[in-house]
């Protein structure tokens, strides 16, 4: 299970993804207490953790040496040093926290990628541990404890990015990245990707859940969708990306439309809609085998915009899902036009 | 109808708001020159 390097990157960046998210979300829920700064912060959130990476990316892509992962580690302690320490407006540690963020994703997709020998799977990997961080900070949040007690796990980080550096040489990159048929326009393919990543995005916080309603079923929740975003490489990995682009993203719409109160129905539909997560990327490193970077900061930029609408309209159940089932098939036609076969690959 | 906008203006920080959409679409439009550039070196 951890023959291959890719995989070992996979698994560090796994652990860095989780604390970053539990940092992040810990940060987040403890500051929304605030009524005031219920939708505000997180809005600010989506917008300057997201977005950056692709710049922060490009400029790693140039400069391979710059060391992204410790300078995030930092932004995080600085962030975290004035929100535990001073009365200074929540916004310039929300800003420092938002740029850690960026800075260790950008380092996490740098180092997967480029490990990984074409395959999907130390990606998604890396990937699925956010959404396990993103509830466990959200639960710790609900406790007495003080903000800086998570300085400890930050610096946990330290060895972690260390050692997932020493995977990756000047020899490593992405050029085995191939999963895109050859004879589309490059531009076009990334706008079918990032269009993709847009709708899953809206989709990921427009899925019906009522039945989401206690603390367990907020974890399986979120365990489901980190177990997706992991299967999705893997399996793409094991039986081709096309056939699993186009079985998780049809199969997703059934579930996701009839499991509003059926958990069981609904964790199925999650799954399979997080599984799109680390195709996308492969997509789009597949026509920027230079800048890895630029490629997933490209991802991110459509996560904002996916999830920017949430902020300010509100579908109803039934034209949400009228929008799922539509935007769902539109990105299954996109996928298998844009993807190679296993075969020919 | 939108909560992010209606706290944003009620405190008065109208500037606030617009700056930061400012700085997100700066940064979406170097994304796409990037892209464009390293598309075009590929030809």
């Amino acid at each position: 299970m951890f023959k291959s390097k890719g995989i070992k990157t996979g698994y560090l960046y796994f652990y860095i993804h989780f604390i970053v998210e539990v940092v992040c979300f810990f940060y987040l829920s403890r500051v929304t207490n605030n009524s005031m700064f219920v939708w505000l912060v997180p809005f600010i959130y989506d917008g300057l953790a997201f977005v950056p990476q692709s710049l922060i990316g490009y400029v790693k892509d140039k400069y391979s040496k710059l060391n992204v992962g410790l300078i995030g580690i930092i932004l995080l302690i600085i962030s975290y040093l004035i929100f535990g320490l001073t009365n200074i407006t929540v916004y310039i540690s929300l800003v420092i926290l938002c740029l850690g963020n960026a800075f260790l994703h950008v380092a996490g997709a740098e180092v997967t990628l480029k490990a990984s020998g074409g395959k999907l799977s130390p990606a998604a990997i890396f990937v699925s541990g956010g959404s396990f961080g993103v509830v466990t900070g959200r639960l710790l949040a609900r406790t007495a404890i003080n903000p800086l007690i998570l300085l400890l796990p930050i610096l946990t980080l330290i060895p972690f990015t260390m050692l997932a550096e020493t995977y990756v040489d000047k020899k490593s990159s992405t050029k085995e990245f191939n999963y895109v048929k050859e004879k589309i326009n490059p531009a076009l393919v990334i706008l079918i990707a990032v269009f993709v990543v847009i709708i899953r995005g809206y989709m990921g916080y427009g899925i019906p859940t009522s039945w989401n309603k206690t603390t367990i079923q907020l974890v399986i929740f979120f365990f489901t969708m980190g177990i997706g975003k992991a299967l999705g490489g893997i399996l793409s990995d094991k039986f081709g990306i096309r056939k699993i682009a186009i079985a998780s993203t049809l199969l997703a719409i059934p579930f996701l439309c009839f499991g509003d109160n059926l958990m069981i129905v609904s964790l199925i539909g999650v799954m399979f809609f997080s599984m799109t997560m680390a195709i996308t990327l492969g997509i789009l490193v597949s026509v920027l085998k230079k800048s890895p970077g630029l490629a997933f900061g490209l991802t991110t930029i459509g996560l904002f915009l996916g999830t920017a609408p949430i902020f300010f309209v509100k579908l109803t159940m039934v034209g949400n899902i009228i929008f799922i089932i539509v935007l769902s098939i539109v990105c299954t036609l996109l996928l298998s036009y844009v993807l190679k076969g296993v075969d020919k690959k | 109808m939108n909560y992010v906008f209606n706290t944003l203006f009620l405190e008065g920080n109208e500037i606030l708001f617009y700056s930061y959409v400012a700085i997100i679409i700066i940064m979406i439009v170097l994304t796409i020159i990037f892209v464009k550039k390293e598309l075009g070196k590929k030809k």
